[in-house]
């Protein structure tokens, strides 16, 4: 059976028996998510590579010394552990993380391409391309709900809490950054599928 | 009194958030309700857009994390007491 089909606890189990595929999987499995939830939380680019690394070396170790102790439960502790990272972060600096998005940082400037098919590359790279500037064009308040519900996978109602907001709110965004995404292909006549 | 469905519910249902009955009833007012069924339409092509990019750390950075995961070994002693050692 490949590893892309086994249960995170299996997958933690290999690696602490010694095979170094587990760690990897899991690595591949859950890195969007939890630097997603890392970089809505810090919004700098630098420091959420920074944290992202820091999390995954505490994951190693604790595996490693066998004192890890949450089995099938792997994503909830790796987000738990970033999130004590960010926090142990800011209070070093004595500085609260920003939630809004600053006009010098933009969350898709870190975006990358998915791993394609090589005759649908250039196609793809475009389509890309396309879809980082049509999401750089939201309002901040909607290219946030997208993030977080889209790459941080987020619910909605944890949505609402972290950004006090309604839930009906978070959804309103949500339903207008799908719409205006629309809009702009349609006004850029933009073609986003592939052959 | 029967639950009213807004677009945004669609949202809901899209991301999988909403309960087995809950989605049941959206499934089956989508059969009978064009406008419902066209927003699903166009929520679900937005969606898979979004999923042709992805948010990932840089290559640096995941590569330093696999290979800090091949040279981190931990020995135990007979003290019980572990000792950390990184292998290059």
């Amino acid at each position: 059976m490949q590893l892309k089909q086994w249960e995170d606890s299996e997958l933690v189990k290999a690696y602490q028996q010694g095979n170094k595929k587990g760690l990897e999987e899991l690595v591949t499995r859950h890195r969007q998510r939890i630097y997603a939830y890392i970089l809505t939380r810090v919004h700098d680019k630098d420091l959420a590579e920074d944290l992202f690394q820091d999390a995954f070396i505490k994951v190693i170790k604790t595996l490693k010394k066998g004192r890890y102790n949450e089995e099938g439960k792997f994503l909830p502790w790796v987000l738990r552990i970033s999130h004590n990272l960010i926090i142990d972060h800011f209070r070093r600096n004595k500085r609260m993380p920003m939630m809004e998005t600053t006009e010098d940082f933009d969350i898709f400037d870190v975006i990358s391409d998915a791993g394609l098919s090589a005759e649908n590359q250039i196609i793809k790279d475009q389509i890309v391309q396309d879809v980082r500037k049509l999401i750089q064009q939201l309002p901040a308040e909607q290219k946030e709900v997208l993030i977080m519900r889209h790459y941080a996978e987020m619910s909605f109602k944890d949505i609402a809490e972290q950004t006090g907001v309604s839930i009906n709110t978070a959804l309103g965004r949500m339903r207008y950054a799908l719409i205006n995404l629309r809009k702009l292909i349609e006004e850029h006549n933009m073609n986003m599928t592939l052959s | 009194m029967a639950k009213t469905f807004t677009p945004d519910f669609l949202l809901q249902y899209t991301y999988g958030e909403l309960s087995e009955k809950e989605s049941l009833e959206v499934e089956a007012l989508c059969n009978h309700d064009l406008y419902l069924r066209d927003e699903l339409a166009l929520i679900n092509e937005s969606k898979s857009m979004l999923d042709e990019v992805e948010l990932k750390p840089s290559d640096k950075t995941l590569n330093y994390i696999l290979s800090f995961s091949k040279a981190y070994h931990v020995s135990e002693l007979e003290s019980g007491d572990q000792v950390e050692m990184i292998l290059n």
